[in-house]
C-alpha cells in the first residue's frame, strides 16, 4: 500500500485537473504495486501565495510525496517516480525542475 | 530537497520578511553543503491565534527541516544553529521563541529536476547543471 500527499503551489495546478492527476497516481500505482486504485488514499496541500519559496524566489514546483508501507526494490522505485513524472508534467505541462517526486520506503 | 518547513502565528511574518528568510536559508544551505540552489525549499505555515506550532518545543516558531541523510553531525549542528539564528536576525524574534530540526531522508527516495538526487559526496557535475536560480 502507498499513501499520497500532493503539495501544490496557490494557482499553478487548476483545480479542476487535480482529479484527474489524483486518479492517474493511483492508476499508477495500482499498476507498479498490484494493489486496489481505489484503496489508496491521497490528499492535496496547497501552499499560498508568497508562502512557498525555492532558492529564495517564490515557487511554482509541486510535490509528489507517496509513503510505502512495503519497501520496493530501487530499479522498480526509479521507474515508478519517472512514470509519475512523466504524467504530471504530460497533464500540467510543467517544466522537469517544477515537480519533485518522492516514493519512500517505511521507516 | 532540502525542505525548510517555518511554522509561525497568524500575519506575524510579512511576504518581504518571509522572502528574505527563504533566501538566507538558501545562501546557508547551499554555503553548508554546496547544494544548487534550486534544490533549496522554504515554506511558511501560519497557525491563528490561540493556536500552536504542532511541536513539543513549545515555542511560538519552529523551524522543521528536512535534509538528505547522510551529513556529518558537525554540519547539520552548524547548519541548525546558522537557520535558527538567520531567522531570528531577519524577523526580530527573540531566540528563545524558535527552536527547530532537521530530519533526514534517503536521497535515493526522492526524484528532483528528472533524476534521482544523490547521495551528499556523490553528486556529478551534472547535478549542478540543473541549478536554474542565480545567486546574487
Amino acid at each position: 500500500m502507498i499513501n499520497y500527499t500532493c503539495i501544490v503551489q496557490e494557482g499553478v495546478v487548476p483545480d479542476d485537473l487535480r482529479a484527474k492527476l489524483a486518479a492517474n497516481i493511483r492508476r499508477i500505482s495500482a499498476s507498479v504495486l498490484d494493489i486496489d486504485a481505489g484503496s489508496i488514499p491521497l490528499e492535496y496541500n496547497e501552499i499560498r501565495n508568497g508562502f512557498g519559496f525555492r532558492g529564495g524566489e517564490v515557487s511554482t514546483t509541486s510535490m509528489i510525496r507517496g509513503q510505502l508501507t512495503e519497501p520496493i526494490d530501487q530499479e522498480t522505485r526509479e521507474d515508478f517516480m519517472k512514470q509519475l513524472l512523466d504524467m504530471w508534467r504530460a497533464e500540467t505541462g510543467c517544466s522537469v525542475d517544477e515537480l519533485i517526486v518522492s516514493v519512500r520506503d517505511p521507516q | 530537497m532540502p525542505y525548510y518547513k517555518c511554522i509561525v502565528p497568524e500575519d506575524s511574518v510579512e511576504f518581504e520578511t518571509r522572502k528574505a528568510v527563504a533566501k538566507a536559508f538558501t545562501d546557508i544551505h547551499c554555503g553548508e553543503t554546496g547544494a544548487p540552489r534550486s534544490f533549496v525549499h522554504c515554506e511558511f505555515i501560519e497557525y491563528p491565534e490561540g493556536g500552536e506550532t504542532g511541536y513539543d518545543s513549545g515555542t511560538p516558531y519552529y523551524m522543521d527541516g528536512g535534509n538528505r541523510a547522510g551529513r556529518p553531525q558537525e554540519v547539520k549542528d552548524q547548519l541548525l544553529s546558522e537557520l535558527l539564528g538567520a531567522f531570528v536576525e531577519i524577523t526580530g524574534i527573540s531566540r528563545d521563541d524558535i527552536d527547530g530540526r532537521i530530519t533526514e531522508g534517503k536521497a535515493s527516495q526522492t526524484m528532483e529536476g528528472g533524476f534521482v538526487l544523490p547521495e551528499p559526496g556523490e553528486e556529478g557535475p551534472e547535478w549542478y547543471e540543473h541549478d536554474s536560480v542565480a545567486a546574487d
